[in-house]
């Protein structure tokens, strides 16, 4: 989910936020503090904090987008880095100082299923599901609603769909709000199985920003499934090489399939 | 680059390759030793950066090569200048291998792969314990004096910026910036663009695998993760593009800004460090997009960016 | 650029790669002062740095001890926050009075001058050559792990000042013939001995299955706790050794099962050991016992009801009656540091009581001195006796630790427990 909330930006702004990794620990410190008030689920606080990223999304917008629309291409893209990498940093610290150092672990308890043998884990099934929907629910956006063309022309040809009237700013600051979600709702998930630390926002993105190669930018369906296809691969290349190559043998697996894709003609 | 541009740039290399004569022990000597590799990198990586606009994620793949190659050599029983050649040999094969196969790739898919060739060779690294020493990293005695390898470094720093302006001044260098500008039409008016491609980012490896090799023999200590580091190819992509001036002084700038930067606030500054350099990057960042000019151009008036 | 001047020709067209916009022969007037700007902005950096005082008094009427405290990086969620431990023990200390120096004939101030390393190696070299050459410390304190430490203590050894390593006892660091450094702690291999006396002294367990985590620490505890248990009588049936990011173990999960061992033993620091206890629960893996070398508050806030009966290691827990309990429990509550969330705290506090009887021993800040009365030094602290082998090492070493009741207790030896191990634990 991470990754695709990166390949709408990319693909759609071709901004690279690497402040994308940070939004999802903020999501993570948000559940945590308001655990203690409320025992809410993961699935029903993802649903209160929809908007809220939305409106974080939209004020995302405004520092990592909008001053840099007029540059060039290239140039545009290192400034949008740059400024994302700077907020990235400043939020790393703000997290410390809010939650503390201590790695951020919410304690949900599911049981196992038994499945014809299978152990199906009640938690992770759970979570797969809501990260289904959630991307299913986004790609009808995208399909069926006007919103969502108009953010598809965009990705596909700015001058063109600007002329069509389209507003480009809008329209980016709305394909941005539906990228923070997915950050924010991937935060919530991720921290009901594993800890994340109040600074590990910058690997979150860079785990992240591979899975959108392998999947495309600028679409959901890609990498949604080069992460399950990436999963079934680490899961098997530990049965058949030791663990500590299993990265290797994946991340050439995909490095490969870039240099003979040859991708890169749409930018 | 202008005249004033090359003053600026010979003003900075000379007062470094006075401080690391000066300054070679101690805290100043590591300071300076750190911003002239620093500058080595982001000299080398702003050679494909500007020429051919690709933003590589990957730089570091280089810098881990050389040291490594250094290291192995060493570790086997070679002394310094049989170990340097040697590593040069290695890391130059390696940076052509790894060059042939990012040739082909563009923008985005440039940058992700460069991501994945940086991880790729952390994890081939931490894998080959035998050669490498594995996670815990290679450990090799001291090969020369701190004196030498900061003075190496500064020479180092030198050539980098002159294989900077004499590539971008150069036919490969115009080359560069029309197959940057459209690929196809640059192949069109028989421009062999890839092989611009791959002399350009060779250009800006072989610093970069150098920078690796005084690294190592300066500091006796590398390991996959700090070998190819993240860390670095940011650092060196941010140095070359902080400070929006065109030649080899925009990164020589950069770096100056961004080691220095750095410095003051993790000595300086009690807590939030973080915070404050992000601000000078967030505050970089906007001040390349606020336009100054009042007056509108024909691009703002239509809303479109103006493509080179 | 007006419409006209374009028409007219008589200017170039401009190009924009960001604010600045040429004009054929001349600069623009924010260009040139733009780039002053910034040429004086760096030149004043750069003289700040190489030209600025020590921010402590130069004044000798103060003990200067120099840190650096991973605040960033990968090491910071284990101990981020310990530069206020540092200020509490000094706030603590200064309150009673200071430490007696014989040769100034007063007792002094503590000041402790602490940097962000970063968890980076050159980093912390850097910031410890700082703290020699510019803010002159009198003794130094090491920074946390093996990796970090390997790469600060050279700057120690090249000057030539005392350098008391804490949690770092990988033996590639003690191995170089280096003088001027000691560690509080018990070599890696050494870890986890008293945990295997307490499984031979116990008798009934015959297998183990290791899993580790690929990097320097954990793989150093499990070489040495490989031979330990192979002399506590036990086979090992399983060894899995994984990458750090590993965040799915169901291979290693489905290997160790077939082995059914008696121990599953994770040698591995606390967020891999968390992953991989969710997932050993959620898919049924039942040893007798889970021993992970690294637990904390963040472990069992993490598992909850999952964490019961896992045994770990800590270096103290309430009711350990060595040295001055009731001064570091002071001092970590005007830190305001959680000892569950940090259990690497008392390993810092016999740091500091290290440092303390060593300078009023030496009755000198001289180096020289410090160095040779701490490598004769046997001091006790919150954690035992501190003393120091031939090549630094120290022989502070961790108690097995059980969670039982969502509390931690310290199970073996018998002098020392607080409770009794629960074995088999209520959840196998």
């Amino acid at each position: 989910m991470l990754a695709v909330g990166l390949s709408l930006a990319f693909g759609i702004m071709g901004v690279l936020n690497l402040a994308h990794g940070s939004l999802a620990v903020l999501a993570a410190i948000l559940y945590n503090k308001t655990l203690v008030l409320y025992p809410f689920s993961p699935w029903t606080f993802c649903l209160l904090a929809t908007p809220i990223f939305l409106g974080l999304g939209f004020l995302l917008h405004l520092i990592i987008v909008a001053p840099f629309r007029n540059l060039t291409l290239s140039a545009g893209l290192v400034a949008s880095l740059i400024a994302s990498l700077g907020l990235a940093l400043i939020l790393e610290d703000l997290f410390v100082w809010w939650q503390g150092w201590e790695p951020i672990s919410t304690n949900i308890t599911f049981p196992t299923y038994n499945l014809m043998g299978l152990k199906i884990p009640g938690l992770r099934a759970i979570l797969l599901g809501m990260a289904a929907v959630t991307i299913g629910l986004s790609t009808l956006f995208l399909k069926q609603t006007d919103p969502g063309r108009a953010m598809r022309a965009l990705a596909q040809d700015k001058e063109a769909a600007s002329l069509y009237g389209i507003n480009p700013g809008f329209t980016s600051m709305g394909a941005l709000g539906l990228s923070t979600i997915l950050a924010g709702l991937a935060g919530i998930m991720y921290s009901s199985l594993y800890p994340i630390g109040p600074r590990e926002g910058l690997d979150l993105t860079l785990k992240a920003l591979f899975i959108v190669v392998a999947g495309g930018m600028g679409n959901l369906r890609g990498p949604a499934v080069a992460g399950l296809v990436l999963g079934f691969i680490e899961s098997f290349a530990g049965i058949l090489f030791t663990y500590t190559s299993t990265d290797t043998v994946v991340y050439s697996l995909l490095v490969g399939y870039l240099v003979l894709k040859r991708g890169g003609s749409q930018q | 680059m202008k005249p004033w541009q090359m003053s600026f740039s010979i003003l900075i290399l000379t007062a470094l390759m006075l401080f690391s004569a000066v300054f070679s022990e101690g805290y100043v000597g590591i300071f300076v030793f750190s911003l002239i590799i620093n500058g080595i990198m982001a000299v080398s990586y702003d050679i494909p950066g500007r020429s051919l606009g690709l933003i590589s994620l990957g730089h570091a793949v280089f810098f881990g090569l050389g040291a490594y190659c250094f290291g192995i050599a060493i570790s086997k029983g070679l002394s310094f200048f049989p170990a340097l050649i040697l590593s040069v040999i290695l890391s130059f094969a390696g940076a052509l291998m790894v060059t042939l196969l990012m040739a082909g790739l563009k923008h985005g898919y440039y940058s992700l792969a460069t991501l994945g060739m940086l991880i790729i060779f952390q994890r081939l690294f931490e894998t080959l314990d035998s050669l490498t020493g594995g996670s815990a990293g290679l450990y090799i005695p001291v090969t020369i004096s701190k004196l030498h390898c900061n003075l190496l470094a500064t020479f180092l720093l030198v050539a980098t910026a002159a294989c900077h302006t004499l590539f971008s001044r150069s036919r490969w260098g115009l080359y560069s910036k029309e197959t940057e500008a459209s690929e196809e039409a640059a192949e069109a008016i028989g421009i062999p663009t890839r092989t611009v491609k791959i002399l350009c980012l060779m250009t800006a490896a072989i610093p970069a695998c150098m920078a690796g090799v005084l690294h190592l023999a300066r500091n006796s200590y590398v390991s996959p993760v700090s070998g190819f580091s993240l860390t670095l190819s940011i650092t060196a992509l941010l140095a070359s593009r902080v400070v929006p001036v065109r030649g080899m002084l925009g990164p020589l700038l950069g770096v100056l800004l961004i080691t220095a930067a750095e410095e003051v606030i993790w000595t300086k500054f009690e807590g939030f460090n973080h915070a404050w350099f992000g601000l000078i990057l967030l505050g970089a960042a906007l001040y390349q997009g606020i336009d100054f000019r009042r007056k509108k151009t024909i691009s703002a008036a239509a809303g479109n960016p103006i493509n080179r | 650029m007006d419409i006209d001047e374009l028409c007219s020709g008589q200017r170039a067209i401009p190009t924009r790669d960001g604010p600045f916009f040429m004009e054929r022969g001349k600069m623009k007037t924010y260009k040139n002062r733009a780039l002053y700007l910034s040429f004086i902005t760096i030149l004043t950096l750069v003289t700040i740095i190489f030209f600025a005082k020590s921010t402590f008094a130069e004044s000798p009427k103060e003990i200067r001890i120099g840190a650096t405290v991973s605040m960033s990086g990968k090491f910071s969620t284990e101990i981020g926050p310990f530069k206020k431990l540092m200020d509490a023990y000094a706030t603590t200390i200064n309150a009673r009075g200071g430490i007696y120096v014989k040769s100034a004939g007063a007792r002094l101030p503590v000041k402790f001058i602490v940097y962000d390393d970063k968890s980076d190696g050159p980093t912390a070299r850097k910031f410890y050559e700082r703290l020699i050459s510019v803010d002159k410390a009198d003794i130094l304190l090491g920074p946390y792990s093996s990796p970090v430490t390997f790469a600060a203590s050279v700057a120690a050894e090249e000057n030539k000042v005392p350098f008391i390593a804490i949690c770092a006892n990988s033996d590639k660091i003690y191995s170089r013939g280096f003088k001027w450094i000691v560690c509080v702690i018990d070599a890696a291999p050494r870890y986890t001995h008293r945990y295997w006396d307490m499984i031979k002294a116990e008798g009934w367990a015959k297998t183990v299955a290791f899993v580790v985590e690929d990097t320097l620490h954990p793989q150093g505890v499990y070489r040495g706790a490989k031979k330990l248990a192979d002399s506590a009588g036990l086979k090992e049936v399983s060894l899995n050794v994984l990458p750090a990011n590993t965040h799915d173990f169901t291979v290693a999960i489905m290997k160790i099962q077939n082995k059914s061992p008696d121990i599953v033993f994770v040698s591995a620091n606390v967020p891999f050991s968390i992953a991989f206890m969710r997932q050993a629960r959620e898919l049924g893996l039942n040893p007798k016992e889970f021993h992970v070398i690294h637990h904390g508050g963040v472990f069992k806030n993490g598992l909850g009801v999952g964490s019961e009966d896992v045994v770990g290691q800590s270096y103290w827990t309430q009711g350990m009656n060595y040295g001055n309990p009731e001064l570091f429990a002071e001092i970590m509550k005007h830190s305001g540091i959680s000892l569950d969330d940090f259990p690497w705290a008392p390993a810092y506090m016999m740091a500091f009581e290290t440092a303390t009887q060593a300078i009023e021993r030496a009755g000198s800040l001289d180096r020289e001195k410090l160095m040779a009365t701490l490598k004769h030094l046997k001091v006790m602290t919150v954690g035992g006796v501190v003393s120091f082998a031939e090549n630094g090492v120290g022989t502070i070493n961790t108690y097995p630790s059980q969670i039982i009741g969502g509390q931690y207790h310290i199970v073996w030896p018998p002098e020392v427990a607080t409770a009794r191990h629960q074995y088999p634990g209520s959840k196998n």
